[in-house]
């Protein structure tokens, strides 16, 4: 059996659930001449922040029936072995947490009642990813009990938070306001799919990383998202919290654990930045004298510093899940690392990205890998999917 | 003969000549009742009011002001003396006085006023003190004059921020993003000047950005040496003035081969970013010319222009100051070769840069892992060849 656990969809009634007060301003969806989802107007879409590069919908992989045909995605999956899928949104172009909170609220359980009539009619074929507005904590907390209760198998966020102060956004892991949503999350046993929206808000906007090829520089605002859920403290508070990191490839993760695991609880030495201190970070270090550790931290020590209680690598085996490139060499490396009860087979299917290039090709790559365990791969396919979303 | 290439000081008539120009508005010392220098005043610095600059003061414990030897000159060369080195680069002690944002005509007249202190040192004590000149890039045409007017006075190098602030954000900019200074560039090329990048202490750092600022996230963020470096090469400066020599004073030494490999292997190849969505995977853009999305300048701006691997530029335009202490160092000495580093000990700070300065000398004599030779030509030899000294 293969479990995708990456896919998206645009239902085409996905925003006819919104009340009739939302007539004006819900997304409508544009079909081109041959029905194929062609663009998107959304006339209740916040206003632009400066800076930001959006890309625009419908996004890539439009020009597949299966983007908006359940019958044809379903052939699609079955022409390549696939056997069920996990429905993301088609985000691009319309969904975001600037968008009005009770608009948002509406268009995201629009999308979910769609999805739900999906999941109902494909049971076998189809798994639910519900849509949550995090603009409202409150309803958004609604929303993930409705969708526990009509059976879908996770919720879907973006991987960041964007604001209107800034074209950069933010990290999940500092918007505190979500911590009771985290906590129902945790209490529903309700997986959180992390996956990038594309309005365009993001760390290589800065102008830094916008000449002669600085962006190489610039951090992946996805994995400080991701490495902010524990720097935060949240996965203390929150233990048993599971997130599903999509769409991102594997090779960051060695290195990226490595490093911090490096760094938990050591001094780091800056020699640019000329604080007295040489280990300006670091725990268990006494941090009383805030004059000499004031130069680099325009936030207050408790702010500034991570709070995490074991190392990174901790919560990248206990909390951390992520969907697999099978074309990506490290692939068995990061298998090798992190254990392949860690990672879950995806195509991100209809996409055309780096991320979808593949998709009528990973169920082989995967297969014809041979620097991963058979037993690994059955892993990878289903049985990981099957244990995190709870499916029969 | 040991030369230590970056130490810091203060002449205590460093703001002389500015203040006799420009009575109420240059920078003045504060000495305490032992002559010790503790302090300065400064009312025209824009660079450290901008609001999310995080600016060392002048009395950051970092800065080493308990050493007389910031502005007492014997007390200096006595310290030198304990050091075992026989003669070192004199970099201002930057902190709270110097950027580029202060007005062209104030900066100007700081920048001559705080060479002719340094000439006069320079003069008394030619065979150990060596001067690097200050240049207000804020002025190009007057850097030109100022330029030319050091390398006549037996300056051996001139000295330029790393961070070049502006006025729009606290982020800072790279020196390369400037074309403005191509004109300063051509002219330190024909003079043959080496040019030492250091750390200003004005608080403009892309560590400012939010992000960064919370939970420990300042560990994704880039470094400002680094993003600089990389901009001198990047940008094609080096191509325009292959000539050119620069000292990368004071950023450590350990990530120099990764940093080199890493760019050399994105030369051509274009990497991956999955979650970007954008129709062509590559967010650099030497392969792809037309890449229109996730930028917000035209692709003649965005995209790399060197003509050559960058690791040729790391081995035919750069140099670094050492940190004897870093467990790298030899395997670095190895990649690059020895001829690009130069002994330091930033002099006389307390920061991670100038920790070690009074076992400096030791600890590179007693490395096992670098060679006699080596260690002949990081103490000596390399900075005679490179500042043409005697």
């Amino acid at each position: 059996m293969i479990i995708d656990c990456d896919t998206h969809f645009m239902p085409l009634d996905a925003f006819d659930h919104l009340p009739e007060r939302f007539a004006s301003l819900r997304p409508i969806i544009k079909l081109d001449e041959n029905g194929a989802y062609a663009d998107l107007d959304f006339p209740g879409a916040p206003p632009a922040v400066p800076g930001t590069t959006p890309l625009p919908a419908p996004g890539t992989g439009w020009q597949y029936r299966g983007m908006i045909d359940a019958e044809a995605r379903i052939k699609d999956c079955a022409d390549v072995g696939i056997d069920r899928a996990c429905l993301l949104p088609q985000f691009s172009g319309w969904w975001s947490y600037l968008i009005e909170p009770e608009l948002a609220k509406a268009i995201a359980h629009s999308w979910n009642v769609a999805t739900l009539s999906l999941i109902k009619r494909y049971p076998a074929q189809v798994c639910g990813i519900a849509l949550i507005a995090l603009q409202d904590v409150g309803t958004a907390i609604e929303e993930m009990g409705w969708a526990k209760d009509n059976g879908f198998r996770g919720v879907a966020l973006d991987k960041v938070f964007p604001v209107r102060d800034h074209p950069f956004s933010e990290c999940l892991g500092g918007q505190y306001q979500l911590k009771p949503f985290f906590r129902a999350a945790e209490n529903l046993d309700m997986p959180i799919f992390l996956h990038a929206v594309q309005h365009g808000h993001r760390a290589s906007n800065a102008a830094i990383f916008q000449r002669e090829g600085l962006d190489f520089f610039a951090p992946n605002e996805g994995q400080m998202s991701l490495v902010s859920l524990f720097t935060s403290g949240l996965l203390d508070q929150f233990p048993r919290l599971k997130f599903v990191y999509t769409e991102a490839g594997t090779e960051f993760i060695k290195p990226l654990v490595e490093q911090l695991d490096s760094t938990f609880g050591k001094a780091i030495v800056d020699y640019d930045n000329e604080d007295a201190t040489p280990f300006f970070r670091g725990r268990g270090i006494d941090h009383t004298d805030e004059k000499l550790n004031r130069a680099k931290a325009l936030q207050p020590l408790d702010i500034y510093l991570e709070k995490n209680r074991k190392p990174a690598s901790h919560y990248f085996r206990n909390n951390f899940f992520f969907t697999i490139e099978t074309e990506e060499p490290a692939l068995p490396d990061a298998i090798d690392f992190l254990g392949a009860d860690r990672f879950l087979f995806a195509t991100d299917y209809p996409h055309d990205d780096p991320g979808g290039a593949m998709k009528f090709r990973d169920v082989k790559l995967l297969t014809a890998n041979k620097r991963i365990a058979d037993r690994d791969k059955d892993r990878l396919r289903h049985e990981n999917a099957r244990e995190l979303l709870r499916l029969g | 003969m040991i030369i230590d290439c970056d130490s810091h000081i203060m002449p205590r008539n460093a703001f002389a000549h500015a203040a006799a120009k420009f009575p109420s508005r240059a920078p003045v010392l504060q000495f305490d009742d032992t002559n010790l220098f503790v302090d300065l005043t400064f009312s025209e610095n824009p660079a450290v009011e901008m609001p999310g600059a995080t600016p060392l003061p002048v009395k950051h414990g970092s800065h080493g002001l308990s050493y007389r030897g910031n502005s007492d000159l014997d007390a200096r060369l006595a310290d030198y003396d304990r050091m075992g080195v026989d003669a070192h680069f004199a970099l201002p002690q930057l902190t709270g006085w110097w950027n580029y944002l202060i007005k062209p005509d104030l900066a100007v007249a700081i920048a001559h006023s705080w060479n002719l202190a340094l000439l006069d040192m320079m003069r008394q004590h030619p065979s150990q003190v060596l001067g690097v000149a200050l240049l207000p890039l804020q002025d190009v045409e007057a850097s030109i004059r100022e330029a030319r007017w050091a390398k006549a006075e037996g300056f051996p190098a001139v000295l330029m921020d790393y961070v070049y602030p502006v006025a729009e954000h606290p982020y800072g900019t790279t020196l390369a993003s400037h074309p403005e200074l191509w004109p300063l560039f051509a002219t330190i090329e024909e003079l043959g000047l080496p040019i030492f990048l250091h750390a200003v202490q004005h608080g403009h750092r892309v560590l400012n950005v939010p992000r960064f600022t919370a939970h420990g996230l300042d560990l994704c963020a880039p470094s400002d040496s680094q993003l600089n470096l990389v901009s001198l090469i990047t940008s094609g400066l080096l191509d325009d003035f292959p000539q050119l020599k620069m000292i990368h004073a004071e950023t450590g030494t350990a990530y120099i081969k990764s940093l080199a490999q890493l760019m050399d292997a994105r030369f051509e190849h274009v990497p991956i970013r999955f979650d970007e969505e954008g129709f062509t995977s590559g967010s650099r853009r030497r392969a792809n010319a037309t890449f229109q999305e996730l930028r917000e300048v035209p692709p003649t701006i965005m995209r790399e222009k060197n003509k050559q691997y960058p690791s040729h530029y790391f081995r035919n335009n750069f140099y670094w100051t050492i940190e004897t202490e870093e467990a790298e160092l030899a395997d670095v000495v190895q990649f690059l070769g020895a001829e690009r580093f130069l002994f330091a000990t930033d002099y006389p700070h307390n920061d991670p840069g100038g920790r070690m300065k009074f076992q400096d000398v030791e600890l590179l004599r007693d490395n096992p892992r670098i060679t006699d030779t080596d260690k002949e030509a990081i103490r000596t030899t390399n900075a005679q060849a490179l500042f043409s000294l005697g």
